[in-house]
């Protein structure tokens, strides 16, 4: 009984610590990528640092949790290999929600250059007012390119950086259409109108697209960590069944196997939720 | 689950083919609808799209060195990968060589593409639930008999070890 009490103290305890160090990496991550944003480092570098830096401290939190609850590194060093194979997959999830968010952003921006082009302001003008006025991720980066306008640097230039920079899908798009129309003295503000219809059906498609997967991420969320949950249920609730459990031969090849179901099925999943 | 993985990735496929075509001929009709020429509008629609597209996609729209436009038109009419979509550039060609205004049928054809894609992403909404719970009992349940059953298994061989 009191082994079974010292076991189960010492899993709140692990548990406990890996949440102190998730929180504590969270903080200090948040802050290095506030840093990293405010000095303008390219948004793909700044993924890679929050990717490897996370995966790194959940790794560490694992090892420590495997030699505490285990009394062995062997776990603790299979989560930090997993984790590390996983971090470019962390990388680009972190880097498409991002740009994601970032390109959503930009429809209020839209929405106020139109208007600011419909009382006959000029492009680079117009771009200028709507960038400052509609505080947005979109807008702020755009306004940093755009500073570059008074300096020398043309319209399209600066416009051409901030496309390059950022990977934007259907945004890129319509800057093309803007910058040409501009060039050739078209009528930009009849060219806005038929845009904006555009983009809110996009923005549609994309918040319809994020739903659907989010709903099927957080069910298989709930079934893996369900799955695992009730198994170590059953190790706390029988304490005689864990050495009887450890010391077969069949232990680990029944966890792993069932661990290389469940990445399986993630990997499958990921791909029939591709647009 | 083979075939039902390749059925899934062919509607990938399909899904990104529609979507560009989308794009593109949304591209051509606020082109065409600032007063520029089709040919043209291509061109710069296209070079929009460079880092877009998908380089099949892009290579397929792009005309061939020495190839002229409505040459390429007619390419793609014969060539363009979803069959149901050949009859837009067919039109394209018919009107191009018509000398017809394109904005109105450039908007009709964005128009129909848009109520397809619309189409397909509530299709893919009603499906997700069937393959999600394919691959629920597929991967999933396997594991989860695995992380429950396997050890009550362990337990009852090591007892009972004859």
């Amino acid at each position: 009984m009191s082994a079974l009490f010292v076991f189960i103290l010492a899993s709140v305890c692990c548990f406990l610590m890996i949440g102190f160090c998730t929180a504590f990496a969270r903080k200090r991550l948040w802050d290095l990528a506030k840093r990293l944003r405010e000095e303008g480092a390219d948004s793909p570098r700044l993924f890679s640092v929050k990717a490897y830096a996370g995966v790194g401290i959940v790794a560490l939190a694992a090892l420590l949790g495997g030699l505490f609850l285990f009394g062995s590194p062997i776990p603790g060093c299979l989560c930090l290999g997993g984790f590390w194979v996983l971090t470019p997959a962390i990388r680009r999830v972190l880097e498409g929600r991002w740009l994601a968010r970032f390109e959503s952003s930009s429809l209020p921006f839209f929405y106020a250059l139109a208007a600011l082009l419909q009382v006959g302001l000029a492009l680079p003008e117009a771009l200028f007012r709507a960038a400052r006025q509609s505080q947005t991720p979109f807008s702020r980066r755009l306004l940093r390119h755009l500073n570059n306008f008074p300096s020398g640097t043309s319209l399209e230039e600066c416009l051409n950086a901030f496309k390059k920079r950022y990977r934007l899908e259907t945004s890129s798009l319509y800057f093309q259409v803007l910058q040409t129309a501009y060039v050739r003295g078209l009528p930009v503000s009849q060219f806005m109108d038929s845009m904006l219809p555009l983009l809110e059906a996009e923005e549609a498609r994309r918040e319809r697209l994020k739903t659907l997967r989010q709903g099927a991420w957080a069910q298989v969320g709930l079934v893996v960590s369900l799955s695992w949950g009730l198994a170590a249920f059953l190790a706390l609730w029988q304490p005689d069944f864990g050495p009887l459990f450890w010391g077969s031969r069949w232990a680990i090849p029944c966890l792993v196997t069932a661990a290389a179901f469940q990445l399986g099925g993630i990997w499958a999943l990921q791909r029939a939720l591709r647009w | 689950m083979g075939a039902a993985k390749g059925f899934e990735m062919v509607k990938a496929v399909e899904r990104q083919q529609l979507v560009a075509l989308l794009y593109f001929f949304e591209a051509l009709r606020l082109y065409v609808g600032v007063g520029y020429d089709l040919a043209y509008a291509w061109g710069r629609a296209l070079e929009g799209f460079r880092t877009l597209f998908p380089a099949p996609i892009y290579e397929v729209l792009h005309p061939s060195p020495g190839e002229a436009f409505p040459d390429c038109l007619v390419r793609l009419s014969r060539e363009w990968p979803v069959a149901e979509h050949r009859i837009w550039f067919e039109l394209l060609v018919f009107l191009y060589q018509q000398g017809t205004a394109l904005g109105g049928n450039l908007e009709r054809i964005a128009g129909r593409l848009r109520k397809e894609n619309q189409l397909a992403l509530e299709n893919f909404g009603r499906r997700l639930p069937l393959v999600l719970n394919i691959k629920l009992l597929l991967f999933f349940f396997p594991a989860a008999m695995l992380l429950l059953m396997g050890p009550l298994l362990i337990m009852l061989q090591e007892s009972f070890p004859g």
